[in-house]
């Protein structure tokens, strides 16, 4: 099998080897001394070789030009505008370390303030989740007027858990019935020691709480242990309580302000701190402020001189 | 799907939705139907932006997702796939039609649609009003009643329709009702196209300053008004926009090969077999000329002669844009819908390689289309091209993959000839071609669909052919 027209070059452009105008010369190259063709290294180079080979081979066949025109660069400005448009919508997700400046370290506050601003624009355009799978939907609104159900927690969870719980929630619900009187002293006493928007941040002695009347069942311990785990980590907030202690509490409160619906106080109260109320705590979102935006506005549009 | 196609849908989601929804997007693209853990779990994003991501993949309808197929109790499967996601490639075409046929408000009723996915009527009248009247001098703003008006037409015309209602809720909910793989379509609910009887009265708002416009959106969140259409939830029909396209594309290449006339014509005909003619319909009803005539638009009037020739021209024309269907009433028409299609595909593949490779590659390139299967000798005496050049022409499509070897062993003879070659088109330069229009791109690949056949490769015969050439081994594998 010939070699071809071999035609001498020592520059050869590195293209592929399907490429038709070096088609094996690439490959040859590396033998083409042992060839004994033209030249050797050290020796003038040849009369026909000035400058390095050019970049792209000549094209036969000039591609058309682009389409051109009113409509054509009216699309174009279209896409772009839709581009820009879709990244300020809320549409637009962002990660989460990318929402701060400093995605270096990952910070105790990142988790109250980044997920906020976000599902608040989210659901503000999504109004009809009906048509979305359960396990998917967001914290719907912060309402916490289906007290006992406390829906909005639980979409976290998963449908398992769900159905248990809403089963063993129904048994709750009627223990707690049948020890209404009870709880209901306690609660005076709760409300007492309570500032009005941490409802749940309940300190009191183990003395002052009812145990529970029957032993629970295995299920229904886990279940409690769950939901005290769900409720220990996110309050952060060391208490020697027994779990059940702790559960009979916060759902006594629950079902308490389901049954106080109707009083115009409460509502007043959740949709004056709505704004600075976040999910799973209790503390205004100031708490929150790690002092890393002191001093990072610009002075420059200052009037007065400081001294 | 292809792995450039899945490439394409996840730089055009992170284009419009950023990375997170990208690497969801391209999680679903990749397999079937997957549920919420399985997500999680080959993505590695964190759970409440991965239920970010669903819901708004889900919101602009480019991901489905159904309850579990096993049982009542397995949590639902999302799928979402390619072309769906390739649909956002034309946003900006859809908005410009619906600019030249309603004007500036239909425009941005369209585009506002698009960047919502699902949007009451309500929200998107108040929406486009205010956005109008941002535009409009001071003291001017826009009724809720134009911008309504300007919904219903575009209601009207399917270009817009109801969302379906919701599919199965869950498990928890009624058990007698049946599982389905699939949503509904939306055309099988009866008012798919009714506008709702909507109590909007009012004007389009000036955006205010920043700190009043905080309160007045405050304020319009507490107090909710209701108009009288909640649950009613629009999207855009791209189906009915895909439809406008064809018939455009089909109407300029009317007005191309004949005149402006014969374009008008055959818009003409288009135009009065909208409703009766189903999407996939291979034709149009059979129209007669006489009724043709009546509706030919008043500017494009022409003697009752001068359009039947002009039908008769189209009818002769290769390119069979209209067909005789009978001889009644002056004789009935129809529009061969997918013959047209699938000729303006061919001619589109043709000049393709006309302009790349010169005119008698494409004479070789048309011969093989014409003729499916070729050998080397028939491909040389029927294009008439000297033997040398059209072995460096053919050798050249093959290259780019535009023709494919292929080895037969032919049984009338005692031995099996090696050096007997066919060679057939290839499907993938479909994806390789510049700039085909989108009707084009579906016909093309319906069209050479077509024309596949099962064949078995071999590199040696192949090898043997071109030996004296001293050119590398084609690429054979697909």
């Amino acid at each position: 099998m010939t070699r071809g027209t071999t035609k001498g070059f020592i520059f050869q452009p590195t293209d592929d080897s399907a490429e038709l105008v070096g088609g094996m010369s690439g490959r040859g190259r590396g033998r083409r001394g042992a060839e004994g063709a033209s030249v050797t290294r050290g020796e003038p180079l040849l009369p026909s070789v000035q400058q390095p080979s050019p970049l792209f081979p000549a094209m036969e066949h000039k591609p058309l030009p682009l389409t051109c025109g009113e409509e054509a660069e009216y699309l174009l400005a279209l896409k772009q505008e839709l581009r820009g448009a879709m990244g300020a919508r809320p549409g637009f997700i962002q990660p989460h370390a990318g929402h701060r400046s400093h995605a270096d370290v990952e910070r105790y506050s990142d988790k109250y303030h980044n997920s906020s601003e976000q599902t608040d624009a989210l659901t503000n355009w999504i109004t009809d989740w009906k048509r979305f799978p359960k396990e998917i939907q967001l914290c719907v609104r912060r309402s916490l007027k289906t007290g006992v159900s406390g829906a909005a927690q639980r979409s976290k969870r998963g449908r398992a858990d769900e159905q248990k719980a809403s089963v063993k929630e129904k048994q709750v619900l009627l223990k707690l019935e049948v020890s209404q009187p009870q709880i209901r002293q306690h609660q005076v006493h709760f409300t007492a020691v309570n500032t009005p928007h941490s409802a749940f941040n309940t300190r009191c002695h183990p003395q002052c709480c009812p145990p529970l009347s029957s032993p629970p069942s295995t299920r229904f311990a886990r279940y409690l242990r769950l939901r005290c785990r769900h409720v220990a980590a996110v309050r952060h907030f060391s208490f020697n309580h027994l779990p059940h202690v702790v559960v009979t509490e916060t759902l006594a409160n629950e079902e308490q302000r389901g049954s106080e619906e109707e009083k115009e106080d409460n509502h007043e109260v959740d949709e004056e701190y709505e704004e600075e109320l976040e999910e799973d705590t209790d503390y205004i979102m100031s708490y929150f402020d790690n002092g890393e935006d002191f001093g990072t506005e610009s002075d420059d549009d200052m009037d007065e001189a400081v001294y | 799907m292809t792995s450039q196609e899945v490439r394409l849908c996840g730089l055009l989601l992170r284009e419009h939705f950023g990375e997170v929804v990208e690497k969801v997007g391209t999680q679903l693209l990749r397999g079937e139907a997957q549920n919420l853990r399985n997500i999680l779990q080959e993505t590695g994003v964190s759970l409440d932006l991965v239920k970010k991501s669903l819901c708004v993949l889900v919101q602009h309808g480019t991901c489905m997702f159904s309850t579990g197929r096993k049982g009542l109790g397995r949590p639902s499967e999302y799928r979402a796939s390619c072309h769906l996601i390739l649909r956002i490639l034309r946003y900006p075409r859809y908005i410009y039609t619906a600019k030249t046929l309603y004007g500036d408000t239909g425009e941005l009723i369209v585009e506002e649609m698009l960047q919502r996915g699902r949007v009451t009527m309500s929200d998107i009248v108040k929406v486009v009003a205010d956005r109008l009247t941002q535009t409009m001098e001071e003291g001017q703003s826009m009724d809720y009643k134009e911008v309504s008006s300007a919904f219903s037409k575009l209601v009207e015309t399917h270009f817009l329709q109801r969302c379906p209602r919701a599919a199965s809720k869950g498990a928890a909910d009624t058990p007698e009702a049946p599982v389905r793989a699939e949503p509904p379509a939306p055309e099988s609910f009866a008012d798919c196209y009714s506008v709702p009887q909507v109590t909007l009265v009012g004007r389009g708002k000036r955006q205010l300053e920043d700190a009043e416009e905080q309160s007045v959106a405050k304020k319009a969140r507490m107090d909710s008004e209701t108009h009288g259409d909640e649950g009613i939830y629009w999207q855009v029909n791209f189906e009915r926009f895909h439809l406008h396209f064809r018939d455009q594309a089909i109407v300029t290449a009317v007005a191309n090969k004949l005149d402006q006339t014969g374009g008008e014509i055959v818009r003409t005909m288009l135009r009065m077999s909208e409703v009766t003619t189903p999407p996939d319909a291979a034709c149009t009803k059979p129209l007669s000329a006489n009724e043709i005539f009546r509706s030919l638009p008043a500017a494009y009037t022409v003697p009752r002669q001068v359009l039947d020739q002009y039908l008769t021209l189209l009818v002769d024309d290769p390119m069979e844009f209209v067909g005789k269907a009978g001889e009644s009433g002056g004789g009935l028409y129809v529009v061969n819908l997918h013959r047209v299609l699938s000729n303006l595909a061919r001619a589109t593949l043709e000049s393709v390689v006309q302009e790349r490779f010169g005119s008698r590659s494409a004479r070789i390139f048309r011969l093989l289309l014409k003729k499916k299967h070729l050998e080397q000798k028939q491909v040389e005496d029927f294009a008439m091209i000297p033997a040398k050049e059209a072995k460096d022409m053919l050798y050249t499509l093959l290259s780019q993959n535009l023709v494919q070897l292929q080895l037969c062993f032919l049984r009338s003879i005692a031995r099996a000839r090696p050096g007997a070659v066919l060679v057939r088109m290839l499907e993938r330069f479909v994806f390789s071609s510049g700039n085909p229009q989108d009707s084009r791109l579906c016909a093309i690949s319906h069209f050479l669909s077509l024309h596949r056949q099962p064949a078995l490769n071999c590199q040696d015969a192949a090898s043997e052919l071109l030996q004296d050439r001293g050119k590398p081994h084609p690429q054979t594998s697909v």
